[in-house]
Formats: C-alpha cells, sequence, structure tokens
C-alpha cells in the first residue's frame, strides 16, 4: 500500500497547490486584462484535469487498499477517524465538481465570476487535504484514548482530532503542496522560456508570471520552514519516541548535540557523524539547558524505523536547495544588479535549476510523508494499536497486492506524458480572445 | 438513519454511471472529439458520489469493514484494476493520442471498462448492503451528527454546477 500512497501523494499535492496558483495567474490576467496570461491559467487549468483523472483513479484504489488490508485499523479508529474522512468526501464533492465546472466554464463565463468558480475549487483542495491530514495526525499522535474490546470508544470526536499535533502538521504539510506546486510550474515555464523562447508582449506576461511564482514560492518556503521547526519542537515534547530516532538523541541528556551526518547502528548507538555541542537542546527548547530525551530510554521493540534520520537530513539538503534557487531567481530581478548580473536568470542553467526545483519540493513531500510514516512505527495508531495488529489482509490480498502498483507505474508514464504533451504539442500560446 | 447516508449517494451514482457507459459506447469508432463531452469530465465529478457512498459506509461500519473486505475481495480487486485501466485510456484517448482517427480497439476497451466495473459493482454492493442491513453491526451512530449538515450544505451547493456540465454535455 505504501507505493501506492507514494505515487497518489504526487497527484494529491498538485491537486491541492494547483488551484491556488491558477487561482494567482487568473488573478494576474483578470487585473491586467491580458489575454495571454488568462491562456496561461486555462492551459494550466487543463492540466489540473488530467491530475484529478489520475488522483480520482489512484485515491479510490487506496480506499480499496484500506478496506482489503488495514481493516482492524479503520475498526479501531473508525468513532475518531471517520469524522476526518467523511469531511474529507464532502471537500473532494466540492473541489472536482467545481473542477469541472471552472474548465468547462472559460470563455463562457468571464472575469471575477469565473474566478470566483476557482476559489470554490481551491476551498476544496484544501479541505480535502485539511481532512485527510487531520485523520493522519490523529494516529501520529491520538492523545490519550478510551479503548473498549479493541475499539476506541469516543463521546467527543471533534476535541479528540482537533490537537496541536493536527495544527502542526496541516499547516506544515498544507503550505508544503503549495510550495511544491509552485516549484513544479515555474519548472514548466522555464522549459517553456527555454524551448520556445518568447519575445514581445509574451515575453512579458510569462516573466510576470515567474515572478510571481518564484516570489509566492519564497513566501511558502519561509512558512514552511517556521512551521516545520514549531512542528518539530512541539515534537519533543509529545512524541519524544519519535524526535529521538529524528534527530540522533541517543541517550537521554541537557546539552544534548545536534548530530550531522551520522548513521545509528541496530543496537541504538549513533556513529560517526559531525556533532554540534548544545545545538539539538537548543533547537527542541530554545535553551542549552533542555532536556532531550535518549532513543535508549525506550524499549528496543518500540523505536521507530532509524532511516528516518537519514531521510531528514537528505530532506534539509533539498530544502536548502529550493529555497536557494527561487530566492536568487528574485534576487537577480534587483535593478541595484548590473545588467550583466540579472541577464543570468533567463540563461540556460538557471533556468535548468528552476526545472529541477520542482521535482526536488515532490521529493521532499515524499520524504516528509515517509519521515512521519516510518517514525510512527511499530504503531499504526501511535502508542495503542500496532501495525502488525492492524494489518488484517488474507493470504489472497497479499498475493494479488503487485497489481495495483504495476498499474500505477503505466497510469504514471501516461500521465506525465499527457502533462508533457499539453505544453509540448500545443506550443507556444497565443492570447485568447474569448477570455476577456 | 446510517443505511441511508451509503445507499442515498449510491442512488444518485447509477443514473449518472449509466450516462456515462451508453457515452462510451456511442463514442467508438467516431473521431476523438477533442473539445467535447469528455473534456467536461463529469465522470470524475460524478464519481465522487461513489467515493462519498463509500467514505460513509468505511466510516459509519467501521465494524464490518473485515467481513466485507474478505466477502467482496475478488470484484474488489477487479473493480480498482479496471478503474485505473480506464484512466490510463482516458488519459490517452483524450490528452495523448494526436490523431482524431478512431482506434477501435482502444475505443471498445474503454467502453467495456465501465461494462467490468458494474458487473463488480453490483458484485460488491449486493454482498455489502445484505451485511449492513442483517443488521448485526452498530454504525457509529456518534458520527451522524456531525457529517449530516455537510450533506445538506453540499447538495445544493454542487447541484447547480452538476446541472450544468450534464446540459453542456448531452448538446
Amino acid at each position: 500500500m505504501a507505493d501506492s500512497l507514494g505515487f497518489h501523494i504526487i497527484f494529491a499535492l498538485l491537486g491541492v497547490g494547483l488551484p491556488l496558483i491558477i487561482l494567482l495567474i487568473e488573478h494576474l490576467g483578470i487585473r491586467r486584462k491580458d489575454p495571454l496570461i488568462l491562456e496561461h491559467a486555462r492551459r494550466l487549468s487543463l492540466a489540473s484535469i488530467i491530475l484529478v483523472v489520475a488522483g480520482v483513479a489512484s485515491g479510490t484504489i487506496i480506499s480499496i487498499q484500506m478496506s482489503l488490508m488495514w481493516g482492524k485499523s479503520i475498526k479501531f479508529g473508525g468513532p475518531v477517524l471517520g469524522l476526518a474522512f467523511g469531511w474529507e468526501g464532502y471537500a473532494f464533492m466540492l473541489e472536482s465538481v467545481f473542477l469541472a465546472f471552472y474548465v468547462t466554464t472559460w470563455g463562457k463565463i468571464k472575469g471575477w465570476k469565473h474566478w470566483i468558480i476557482g476559489v470554490s475549487v481551491a476551498i476544496g483542495a484544501l479541505a480535502s487535504a485539511f481532512a485527510i491530514t487531520l485523520g493522519n495526525a490523529w494516529m501520529q499522535n491520538p492523545g490519550n484514548l478510551d479503548v473498549v474490546n479493541g475499539k476506541v470508544v469516543s463521546t467527543n470526536p471533534l476535541g479528540a482530532l482537533f490537537t496541536p499535533t493536527a495544527f502542526f502538521m496541516i499547516s506544515h504539510s498544507i503550505v508544503g503542496y503549495y510550495l511544491a506546486t509552485a516549484l513544479c510550474v515555474l519548472g514548466v515555464y522555464a522549459f517553456y522560456v527555454l524551448r520556445y523562447k518568447p519575445s514581445g508582449k509574451e515575453q512579458g506576461a510569462v516573466k510576470q508570471i515567474m515572478f510571481r511564482l518564484s516570489a509566492t514560492a519564497i513566501v511558502f518556503v519561509a512558512v514552511t520552514a517556521l512551521l516545520g521547526h514549531l512542528q518539530t519542537q512541539y515534537l519533543a515534547q509529545t512524541e519524544p519516541r519519535k524526535f529521538a530516532a529524528l534527530e540522533m538523541a541517543e541517550n537521554t541528556t541537557d546539552h544534548a548535540a545536534y548530530t550531522i551526518g551520522g548513521e545509528w547502528t541496530a543496537d541504538g548507538t549513533v556513529e560517526s557523524g559531525i556533532k554540534i555541542p548544545d545545538l539539538l537542546s537548543i533547537l527542541a527548547g530554545n535553551s542549552p539547558g533542555t532536556v532531550v530525551k535518549g532513543l535508549k530510554d525506550f524499549p528496543m521493540k518500540d523505536w521507530p524505523v532509524l532511516i528516518i534520520n537519514t531521510l531528514f537530513e537528505a530532506k534539509l539538503l533539498f530544502v536548502a536547495l529550493i529555497t536557494a534557487i527561487p530566492l536568487g531567481f528574485v534576487m537577480l530581478h534587483s535593478k541595484r544588479l548590473k545588467e550583466k548580473w540579472r541577464v543570468w536568470r533567463y540563461k540556460k542553467p538557471y533556468l535548468l535549476a528552476l526545472m529541477v526545483s520542482g521535482p526536488l519540493a515532490i521529493i521532499i513531500v515524499e520524504l516528509g510523508w515517509m519521515i512521519a510514516e516510518f517514525g510512527r512505527q511499530p504503531f499504526a495508531v501511535n502508542g495503542y494499536l500496532r501495525t502488525a495488529d492492524a494489518f488484517s489482509a488474507s493470504q489472497e490480498v497479499t498475493q494479488w497486492g503487485y497489481i495495483f502498483p504495476s498499474l500505477f507505474i503505466v497510469l504514471f508514464i501516461v500521465t506525465g506524458t499527457a502533462l508533457w504533451l499539453l505544453f509540448k504539442r500545443k506550443g507556444k500560446l497565443k492570447p485568447a480572445k474569448d477570455l476577456t | 438513519m446510517a443505511p441511508l447516508f451509503v445507499i442515498i449517494p449510491l442512488l444518485a451514482y447509477v443514473p449518472m454511471f449509466a450516462y456515462e457507459v451508453y457515452i462510451a459506447f456511442r463514442r467508438i469508432g467516431k473521431p476523438t472529439d477533442k473539445g467535447g463531452e469528455y473534456l467536461h469530465a463529469t465522470w470524475e465529478a460524478t464519481h465522487t458520489f461513489l467515493i462519498l457512498s463509500v467514505n460513509y459506509f468505511m466510516w459509519l461500519y467501521s465494524d464490518a469493514i473485515v467481513e466485507v473486505g474478505r466477502a467482496v475481495f475478488l470484484p474488489l480487486l477487479v473493480f480498482g484494476a479496471s478503474f485505473v485501466f480506464r484512466a490510463i485510456l482516458y488519459v490517452y484517448l483524450f490528452y495523448i493520442k494526436s490523431s482524431p482517427k478512431p482506434i477501435i480497439i482502444v475505443d471498445q476497451l474503454f467502453a467495456w471498462t465501465h461494462v467490468v466495473m458494474t458487473i463488480c459493482l453490483v458484485a460488491i454492493v449486493y454482498p455489502t448492503l445484505t451485511i449492513i442491513l442483517r443488521g448485526n453491526y452498530e454504525p457509529n451512530h456518534i458520527l451522524l451528527p456531525l457529517i449530516t449538515p455537510g450533506l445538506f450544505l453540499m447538495i445544493p451547493l454542487i447541484s447547480v454546477p452538476l446541472y450544468f456540465l450534464y446540459r453542456t454535455k448531452s448538446r
């Protein structure tokens, strides 16, 4: 099921982020009464339809796999999780119905009225991601539960779901999706500039869109980084087991050192790496005196998958790259710089870097998801239901399980090809007379 | 009241799905309609009714999910595989294939995936409803007051765009 989720996340994050990015571009087009910018928004909305087709298919498969493989997990958390997933059904309905409406009404409904239809799509997509992450946050940190006969007994599902963990996870994830999408679309435009070398009015439109996207990406990077830091601090208090594995805290101590590039051994010892004194305590609690719980304080049978530290370090490295690329792009627009530096922003090496930043951001989202899920192990519902006990698949299901990943690979290739052709085959964009 | 949450979206889905099946067969051998009916993506919109029904079932009847999962394993698997296969063919037919000249075999495959899905749906829904209506499983009543308002909000909200989509599609 992990492979299916890995594919679905790509479609889902673009499905959440693209409506907002399209709105930003359409807003620019309406404000400037520029039919060329509006045509760009229209083409991106077609891309979102392709992504919805793929996302609906992969999302449906995940529901099927959940029922077949994780029925015990659903049974355990049903009275609480059901609320989050029930709301997700509504949010998805709002998103997909209004997306179809939005795409169909280009040229029929114009200006701000059409833009408002797009707002409904963006709200639906946002609410959908909100609800799903709300459910996941509960599984990460369910707090105090009453469990009777292997099932959560809840009198207050709202109170159980809306926790600080939910706030941090939802905000960090959703802003991360927006960031990844902004960078992917920026990469598409970098490709467009490389391939079609727009000139005249079109060059102006493309440059405005690219500047707006990169500036938006920088804001999202700053917000995600801040939220990520606060989330990790909260993790140190509420999920110290995961925090210890993530940050290589071997023993409980104050003045804990931060290790860069180290490695966990099977017995929970940190090997090699560069240690920076006190930094982990400062990161965890803003003071060198903060006590950080070590992994060895927890029984080995409860340890998370220790690879999360390596994944986390890779994530930080990629975050540094995707921060630098759009930041550099925006800075190169500064009129204080000499022209010989400013021209670099549209030269081939920089455009290639912009093209790479989108896929890198998707990898970061995937890494973040893996860290959350591996870090929760060996539990499906942290502290209450072990993953081994939540698995309900029969032998037949396990035998046939390979069908979906195989189909997903084909779906992924076909979707990628369709998106590629949408921009390649249709060629240079022309101002759309029917849109203004 | 809980079974209604599963049955009503399913009943709403049936005529819309039937229409999708009809137009999938109607388009066999015809030139690919680039700006036409399929690009209105009504399938993806109406399919949300099925998702809603499945969602309600999974979470209102979470106790029954293991039994149902075992009872409908094979049709569920075939349904899922057909669903992804249909999505692959859809993207190929309407976004990848460059020539408007029809490829009969692909058109046929596309249309027949709908039939396979219909058969599977019947084979899934019948035992599932039997298990629910037998009444051995207590639904999660606590969720009902929290999800019911959403339904009353969503129905009027989506009915206008849905009506518009189907009206323009049939032209």
